[in-house]
């Protein structure tokens, strides 16, 4: 990921304001702020607590694991802009399986390996961007599912940072497939 | 096609979007949770209403050219939904129904809005409230308490990074430079 931001990693008021470029003027009055805090709460520590979210986490990996073998079935029937679309997503795909796995690992759990194959059926260019638009609905379905359940703020602030990407994927897909990018407001995605 | 809006102008209206996080950056007792919820989901649907207005300003701009004039007016739909969609579950926790700004007023805490009257200016002012607002919803995600706000916000969120691609996009940006997306990298 870019220019140092960590996975999960809780944002501080400083950081907020240096991202948005400095100096709060005149963010009181809309947002009616007086004030606030440095930064979002710990997570309260329990094993737990820490053991049902790397199990919710490992759930999601799983997910992630049948979308980096997906676009790596879809790559292989695509050509051309398309071919390298899913090449580039399904590297972001395993950045997200590779950051989950490390979540599972830190709150204990044991990352479940990914299978040695699955069944896609994909035959042709339509066929396999289809896939692709199937597994990100799937993911992002997923990963809001995860959201609710996960009581590690740092994990939660993983899986939402990976479900915005997924939804950005989903959006490039659309695209590809000669879909309007922008659907619903709420991006809720389908399990 | 870059910004030629300074630095001061941008800071006006993108920090104002950090407040949904800023918001948040509250209490650590337990007990103060359910307050931190409101205080959270008021400044969001805030957030959501001002962006709404803004939006909706900013496409009635001719110089900003058919294609992105069409982007804000989608822009400003959403925002709007996200707008009730956040209000109808801050509504069932407490939280009054605040009024919908004018533009005017939207202006006058986002200067960067009135001063994105180009292509290039409002394509760099969206990317900064965009961003600003995904980095401020990033937090609001890892305090809030409600499970019904947390998946609302997530949605939301997922909402506003597809918003964001699409604007990098027409900057002609990379629209995924991170596979892990809070809105912290350009």
């Amino acid at each position: 990921m870019g220019d140092g931001e960590r996975p999960g990693e809780t944002v501080s008021r400083r950081r907020l304001l240096a991202a948005a470029g400095g100096v709060a003027a005149g963010l009181a009055g809309l947002a009616g702020l007086a004030g606030c805090g440095s930064s979002a709460s710990p997570t309260p520590t329990n094993p737990e607590f820490n053991g049902a979210d790397a199990d919710v986490l490992d759930g999601l990996l799983g997910v992630g694991n049948r979308a980096v073998a997906a676009y790596a079935r879809a790559a292989a029937v695509l050509g051309g802009a398309p071919r390298a679309l899913v090449r580039r997503i399904g590297v972001q795909e395993a950045a997200h399986v590779y950051a989950l796995t490390g979540a599972v690992d830190r709150l204990g759990g044991m990352p479940t390996p990914a299978p040695r194959a699955y069944a896609f059926t994909v035959r042709d260019a339509s066929e396999a961007l289809a896939l692709v638009a199937e597994t990100e609905e799937m993911s992002i379905a997923a990963a809001i599912d995860a959201l609710a359940k996960v009581t590690d703020h740092q994990a939660r602030g993983t899986v939402v940072s990976i479900a915005n990407n997924d939804a950005q994927h989903a959006m490039l897909i659309a695209q590809a497939r000669g879909l309007p990018p922008l659907g619903a407001a709420i991006v809720r995605g389908r399990a | 096609m870059r910004s030629r809006l300074s630095r001061r102008e941008l800071v006006g209206g993108a920090a104002l979007t950090a407040a949904g996080g800023l918001l948040l950056g509250l209490p650590g007792a337990a007990a103060a949770q359910g307050t931190a919820d409101m205080t959270a989901m008021l400044g969001a649907v805030r957030l959501e209403q001002a962006l709404g207005v803004a939006y909706a300003g900013m496409a009635a701009r001719a110089r900003l050219g058919r294609d992105l004039q069409d982007l804000l007016l989608h822009l400003a739909d959403h925002e709007r939904q996200h707008a009730a969609a956040l209000l109808t579950l801050a509504e069932y926790i407490g939280v009054l129904p605040p009024k919908v700004p004018t533009l005017a007023q939207v202006e006058a805490m986002l200067p960067g809005v009135r001063a994105a009257v180009d292509r290039g200016t409002a394509l760099a002012v969206l990317d900064e409230l965009e961003r600003a607002e995904l980095l401020g919803f990033y937090t609001d995600e890892q305090v809030l308490t409600d499970t019904k706000l947390i998946e609302v916000v997530g949605a939301v969120m997922c909402s506003d990074a597809q918003h964001l691609a699409v604007v990098r996009q027409m900057s002609g940006l990379d629209p995924i430079p991170t596979a892990l997306e809070t809105g912290n990298v350009r």
